[in-house]
Order: C-alpha cells, then structure tokens, then sequence
C-alpha cells in the first residue's frame, strides 16, 4: 500500500518482526500532504487494526505543523490498545523541529529501526 | 375585437388585390389569343383566296402569310407567357440547393415539352407512312385542316424555342448574352433564307447551294457550341442531379435530332414546309442548334462528373470547417466551457459528424487546480460506441503495421510522436489484423488525433468507421483543424475552471487574512525603559502566525507571539480561538508560565470538545517587571537575544506545543527563565516563517543568518527602522522576495 503525493509519499516497507509495522515517509510533509498522510496512517491505525508503529524518517526532507498534527493525533489511538509509535532515523533538521515543540517528551525517538524494535521488545 | 376586423379587412384587401391582379392577367391573356385568332383568320382567308380562287402567289404571299405568322405566333406566345415559369436568375442563388436544382426541373420540363410536342407534330407521319402526297390543298376543308395544324405547331414550336431561350439565360439574362443570342441568329437567318430560295425555285438546287446550306448548318452547330461552350450552371448541379441532367439532356439531344431529321423528310415537314415555308427553314435548323445545344451539355455533364465529386467534397469540407468554426465560436462562449465533461461530449460527437465515421470518443488528461494543488482527472468520451471496445482499439498494440509500422498501441504511438495515425485496411500485412476489426461493429478504418497543448499530449481524438479506405489524408486535415478548435475551447475551459477555484480560493484567504489582520493589535504599548516594535506578514497562503500584547493580573505587560498550526481560515479560526484564551486569562495569571499552562488546559478542553484533534499552538512570551524579562516558550521557535557587543543567543527554555498533552506532561516540561537586557542590547521573538524563507537554490535562512541580518540591523536609530530593514534584508534572501509562510517577529530593544 502506497500513496503518491505531489512531493510526498509514505508506504510500509517489510517488517523486520512480526507485528511491528515499519512506515518510511518521503519528500515533505506540509499542510497539502497531510491529509494524505492521515488517511494513509487511519488505513493502518484503524484498518488494519496495527498498533506498533516505527516511523522511518530518514527521507523525509520537510515537516510542518500539519503534518506534525497527524502524528499528535494518531498517539493516543495506538497507544490505547497497548502500542506505540516510535521514530527513527531522524534528520537533524526535523529532528530540531520535533525538539522544539517537545516530542522527545512524548515520543520515542531512536537513531536505528533496529533500536526501535529492540525498545518495543523491552 | 377591432384589430382581428383589421387583419380581416386587409386579408381581404390582399385578396382583392390578388384577384385583380389574376383577373388582369387572364384578360390580358384572353385579349392576346383574340388578336392572335383574328390574325390566324386573315392568313386563312388570304390562303383560301390564294389556293382556291389563285388570286395572290409568289413571293409577296409568301412574306405576307410569314409576317401575319409570325404576328399570330408573337400574340399567342404572349396569350401563355403568365403560365410559362417566369426566368430566374441562378447565378443569386449559388450556395443553395435550387441552383443546382432548377435546370435540372427545367430540363425536365423541356424535355416533355419536347416529347409531347414531337408526339404531336409527327402523328401524322405515324399513321400515314406510305402517303407521299404532295401538298397542294386544292379544296377549302383541306386549306383550313393544314392552317389550324399547322399554326399550331408554329405556336408549340415556339413555344419549345422559348423554352430553349430560358436555358440559355437561365444563369443570367446579361446583354452579353443576348448579343450571342443575335450572334446565333445570323447564320439561323441566312439559312433559312437560302432555303427558302431553294424551296421556291427562285435559285437552282445545284451542288454548290447544297454544300452551302450544309455549311450554314454546321455553322450553326458551331455557333451554338462556341457562343455557350461554357454551362455556367452545370458547377452547381450536384453529382446526383448531373445524373439526371445526363438522362435529361441525351433525350433533349436525341428528340431534337428528331426534330431535324423529320423536317427533312417527314409528312408533317412537308405539311409545314408547304404551310410556312420560311419559319419551317428556322425552325429545322434551329432545333439542329438545340440538339447541338443539348449535345454539349451532355458531355459536359459527362466530363464533369468526376470533378463534382471533388467540388462536392472540398464543398463538404468547407462545410463541415464552417462547422468547426461555428462550433468554437459557440463553445468559446457558452455555458459549455463551465462543463468540460460536456464539452467533450460535445467534441466527440462532433467529431464523429464531422467525419462522417460510425463512432468516436475522446481522451483528455485534464489538470486542474484545486487550491494550491493541480489534480489530474481524466475525461472520457464515447459515441456510438462501448467504453470497453473503444478503451480496446486504443490500447491494444499493434504487430506492425505495412504503412505506419506501428508495433505499440494506438495511444502509446500518439504519445511518443504526437502525430495523427491513420488506419486503413491497407496498413495491414498479409494476416495481421487491426485490434477491432474482429469486434461486433467490425470497425475497418481509424483515425487517431492527438489533442496538444504546448508539445504536451493531453489526449486523443479517436473516429472509426465500418467501411475499408474509410479515410484519406483529407479527413486526417479536418479532423485535425478539428482538434486544435477542440483543444483551445478546452484550455479555455480548463483556465476558467481554475480561475473559478481561485476565486474560490482567494475569496478565502481574503477572508483569512483580513482575520487574521483584525487580530494583531494596532498600537506597541508602551512599556518604561524598552523599545518595543512587532510586524506579521500574511503569506500568500495564510497561515496562523500571531502576536499580542496584553498585562498579567499585576498589571505588568507582556508580548506573546503564537504559531497556530494549519493555514487558511481555519488556521484563523484557531488562532483567534487562541488569542481570546490568552487574553481572557492573563489577567487572572501571574506569570507566563501560569497562563501558558492554563492556556493549554482550555485549549486541550476545547480541542477535545471540537475536535480540532490535529490542532495545536506553538507561543513564546515576555513578561515586563521590574527591569527584568521573564520568558517561556512553548513549543515555538527560541528567541534570540543579541548583545550590544555583538554577542548573540538562541535561548531555548523546554516548554512543549500547547494542545497536544495533558496537564500532567505539560506543566511538567515547561520551564520560565529570567533575563535582564542591557541597554542597546535586544531581545527578539520570531516564528519559523522567517528562518524557514528559502533562497533561490532552497537554502533555508536558519539561524545563524538571521542572526547576522539581526546584526546589520541592531543600531538602527529606532527599532521601527531596524523593523525595516530585517525585513529588507530576509526578503533580499529571499528568492522571489515573498514569504510562503506567514513571517512575524516582535523586536524588544532596551533604552539606553
């Protein structure tokens, strides 16, 4: 399952454990692909009942507030049912943007994909 | 009551003036045959006197009876002229269909005139072949039988050379054309003249006044055809009616040769010959001109027949570009162009109109705003046609065919040259059949016209037909004039659509923006010891940036910058949402940091309440006391204090956005700091607007140039200039000098 976007794209990329989904985001996620964004992460969220989430951020150039909104809004629904969403990979710049909004309070935030599954395993 | 006795009274008038009118031309007419009877009666007399009593012979009797004949015939003529159809000019009605279609009625008409006359004439010679009489009435009864017959057939002879007169007028009555009529009338005259002196015995029927008369026939064989070589009618006549023009005149030619050939031998000639033996002579080799006449349009006819199909078809071609033509001019206009699905169905039926083709449909890549966004739909289109077979012969590829050498699908090949592809059965190399031709329809024949816009291929014209050779490069011109028509009224169509967006679009960002402007304050306040100035610009595309000034419940003030997320109105909704918590609650808070987390537990309330669940705000503040600025930051981009040494600071307090968790995690992450400026030293609240503006190569700003662009500006003589001039100098960085985010940034510089 993919969606393509005027710059953005996001699509799940083979899991590396079982029931954990991995989510690679491309290109730039602002106030115009967020919505796709969201419908694509309601489809996981919601469709396909999955709940352990690493976001791989590693091509992901741009994120505005918008698309920041989506991640806020999506925390709650998956950690209602003992899950989680966990970053990795993240650029510095965005990284800088997550920072100052306070996300690493919230979320998980880890250099590898591996770590991330290794802190959904802890 | 008064206007239908009105109408009644002048319908009345009409037909009272009508009837006059008839009523004048049956008199007239009445009047004519009268005087023309009285005449044939005087000729009759002087005939009885001259056979029966031999009182008057020779030639005087001869030009006496032909004069009274003439003038009997002349009145009679005009006794039945008002029923003979009046001349009309053709050469006004080019274009239209009774110009092709009047000689061919006329010819008609001539030709059963001819008929029935000859029916007529030649009665006699069918009932007595073996009568070789010589005619020499010699009793009264007889003398009157010939005279009657024989002014009757003058007056039908007439008759017929009128007709022929008709004919030749009947593109236009010019006095060129009359001048030839006179022209064709000279060698008429001399024959019947030498005739006539034959005939009377006034010159010896030798040899050389054979070979005479024979050349005096030929010449008027010539006459005919070199004084009307040219039909001017026959380009007008369609191919159909050529062919009965063809049918018509052969008869016309064959029953005038008729004519002829029975004046020289016939009993009724030597009835006439011995009744009028001058008009006899005209009329015998005037129907030689007719027949030639007649002969020459039948091979005109013939030789132009294959030339009608051209005129026809260049005549079907400006039609149908007149329709083309019509169509754009009716489209670029039309409520049409607010439709595009029907405008393409529009299209794809003319097309198929134009054509001629047993069906057609149309593809059309379609870009089209939406907001900031451009959407690709696609239009189809189908006539006469199933969407699946159309989608098949469009699609399917080719295994290569004898003239095009296609080997990929119709539509691939339309995309790779943007060149019109012709199909035709003789494409195909021995056992390569086209994609449709096993379908129901049997489809034999195809066009294919790509639709471009600037080089682009937007999408294809598609026609086929049932028939083999269904198409020439003709059709592929038409249909091809057609298809830029078609494209124009479709980008017409397409800008409008995006204006219309855009409208939309504009008419809310106006009412974004002007929001948003009503929510900045109007006045700095004034605040003992510092130098206070602030600026938002709206972007383009609004977004939620804001600031404000308000006093906590000491009665000291403070500066809030705040960066809703989103754009446009709902951003300003938000934003206001924001601004009104913020103002509602300061007076109650003591510090930032308290009204930061009261404003975060109204705003998570609210957001719960809304469900503006992707919403949150980002707000940075400074709190004024005592010669010391308290700041905190919740989410929004550091501030950045800048030295009087040159020295400058990013201060990043923890604080998270506001509406994303609860009290527990919020109250618990923020943090408030203190810091005293010295004087010239400035302290500067800015949103991601400003450090996100993007040069020409994509570079962002950052940090670390805006605080130099802070640096060139920090001793400006009032911070408005230096408000100015940060301003100048991002927009410089800039690469289209606009901001695509809302840029906002409040400038607190301590006095000296």
């Amino acid at each position: 399952m993919a969606y393509v976007g005027s710059e953005f794209s996001v699509s799940e990329s083979l899991s590396p454990t079982e029931g954990i989904s991995v989510i690679a985001l491309t290109g730039q996620l602002d106030a115009h692909t967020a919505p796709e964004f969201e419908k694509f992460l309601e489809q996981i969220v919601r469709g396909d009942q999955k709940r352990k989430l690493i976001l791989d951020f590693s091509s992901l150039e741009y994120i505005s507030s918008a698309g920041l909104g989506v991640l806020m809004g999506f925390i709650e629904d998956v950690r209602s049912d003992g899950g989680d969403m966990k970053f990795a990979l993240v650029p510095e710049k965005i990284y800088h943007v997550l920072d100052l909004l306070g996300f690493p309070v919230v979320f998980t935030i880890t250099p590898t994909i591996a770590e991330a599954v290794e802190s959904f395993n802890k | 009551m008064s206007s239908k006795r009105e109408h009644l009274s002048v319908a009345s008038m009409m037909k009272q003036r009508y009837m006059a009118i008839a009523k004048g031309v049956a008199t007239r007419s009445a009047f004519n045959a009268i005087i023309g009877l009285l005449i044939f009666v005087v000729i009759l007399i002087i005939d009885l006197l001259s056979y029966s009593l031999k009182m008057m012979q020779g030639m005087t009797l001869d030009v006496v009876r032909t004069a009274l004949q003439i003038i009997t015939i002349y009145f009679w003529s005009r006794a039945l002229s008002p029923f003979i159809v009046r001349y009309r000019d053709l050469s006004r009605r080019v274009g239209k269909p009774e110009a092709g279609l009047i000689p061919v009625r006329t010819l008609r008409w001539f030709v059963i005139a001819l008929a029935v006359g000859e029916l007529f004439a030649f009665l006699p010679d069918l009932f007595l072949p073996r009568l070789n009489a010589t005619f020499e009435p010699l009793v009264p009864n007889a003398v009157i039988s010939i005279n009657i017959m024989g002014i009757l057939w003058l007056t039908g002879f007439a008759a017929i050379l009128v007709g022929f007169s008709k004919f030749l007028f009947i593109w236009q009555k010019t006095r060129d054309l009359r001048r030839r009529l006179i022209f064709w009338f000279i060698p008429i005259g001399l024959f019947s003249l030498v005739d006539y002196l034959t005939n009377t015995k006034s010159i010896s029927n030798d040899t050389p006044i054979q070979i005479t008369l024979i050349g005096l026939r030929f010449l008027v064989i010539f006459s005919t055809l070199f004084l009307w070589f040219r039909i001017d009618w026959m380009p007008h006549v369609s191919r159909k009616d050529k062919n009965r023009v063809l049918i018509l005149s052969a008869f016309a030619c064959v029953l005038s040769i008729v004519v002829v050939i029975n004046y020289s031998t016939g009993l009724t000639s030597g009835i006439l010959a011995h009744y009028a033996i001058f008009l006899h002579s005209i009329i015998h080799v005037s129907m030689l001109g007719v027949a030639s006449y007649f002969g020459l349009v039948f091979f005109n006819a013939l030789f132009t027949l294959s030339s009608t199909e051209l005129v026809e078809r260049r005549a079907a071609e400006v039609q149908s570009l007149a329709k083309l033509t019509r169509f754009s001019s009716d489209v670029l206009t039309s409520e049409l162009l607010l439709d595009i699905p029907r405008l393409a169905d529009q299209i794809t039926a003319l097309a198929q109109e134009a054509t001629k083709s047993d069906c057609a449909w149309l593809e059309l890549n379609f870009r089209q705003a939406q907001g900031l966004t451009t959407d690709t739909k696609i239009y189809r289109s189908y006539a006469s046609i199933s969407q699946e077979l159309a989608d098949h012969i469009s699609n399917e590829s080719l295994p290569g065919l004898r003239a095009t050498v296609i080997t990929r699908s119709i539509s691939e090949e339309l995309a790779t040259t943007g060149k019109p592809v012709l199909l035709t059965a003789g494409d195909l190399l021995d056992g390569v059949e086209l994609p449709f031709s096993h379908s129901i329809e049997q489809l034999s024949s195809l066009i294919a016209i790509p639709l471009l816009h600037k080089q682009e291929l937007r999408g294809a014209i598609y026609v086929a037909k049932q028939q083999e050779y269904g198409y020439d490069d003709e059709d592929v011109t038409v249909l091809t004039a057609f298809s830029d028509i078609a494209t124009l009224a479709l980008d017409t169509a397409r800008l409008l659509a995006d204006s219309i967006e855009k409208q939309k679009f504009d008419g809310e960002l106006r009412a974004a923006r002007s929001m948003q402007q009503s929510l900045l304050p109007n006045t700095v306040p004034d605040v003992p010891g510092y130098e206070i100035s602030a600026i938002s610009i709206p972007a383009y595309e609004v977004g939620g940036d804001y600031y404000d000034f308000t006093t906590l419940s000491d009665g000291s003030p403070i500066a809030v910058i705040g960066d809703v997320s989103g754009k446009g109105i709902s951003a300003s909704i938000f934003m206001a949402e924001t601004k009104g918590i913020v103002q509602a609650l300061a007076p109650m808070m003591m510090t930032v940091r308290e009204l930061f987390i009261g404003t975060n537990d109204a705003l998570m309330r609210n957001i719960g309440e809304q469900g503006f669940r992707r919403s949150f705000v980002t707000l940075a503040a400074i709190g004024f006391k005592d010669n010391v600025l308290t700041y905190s930051r919740a989410g929004h981009t550091p501030l950045l204090i800048f030295g009087a040494n040159g020295d400058y600071q990013y201060l990043q307090p923890k604080g998270m956005g506001l509406g994303f968790v609860g009290k527990n995690i919020f109250d618990g992450v923020l943090e408030q700091k203190q810091i005293a400026l010295d004087p010239g030293e400035t302290l500067i609240l800015f949103s991601d607007g400003i450090t996100e503006v993007r040069a020409g190569d994509g570079e962002e700003l950052g940090y670390a140039r805006f605080a130099e662009i802070i640096r060139g500006a920090r001793f400006e003589e009032t911070v408005q200039k230096m408000t100015d001039r940060i301003l100048r100098d991002v927009l410089l960085y800039a690469s289209d000098a606009s901001f695509s985010d809302d840029a906002t940034f409040v400038i607190v510089r301590r006095k000296h």
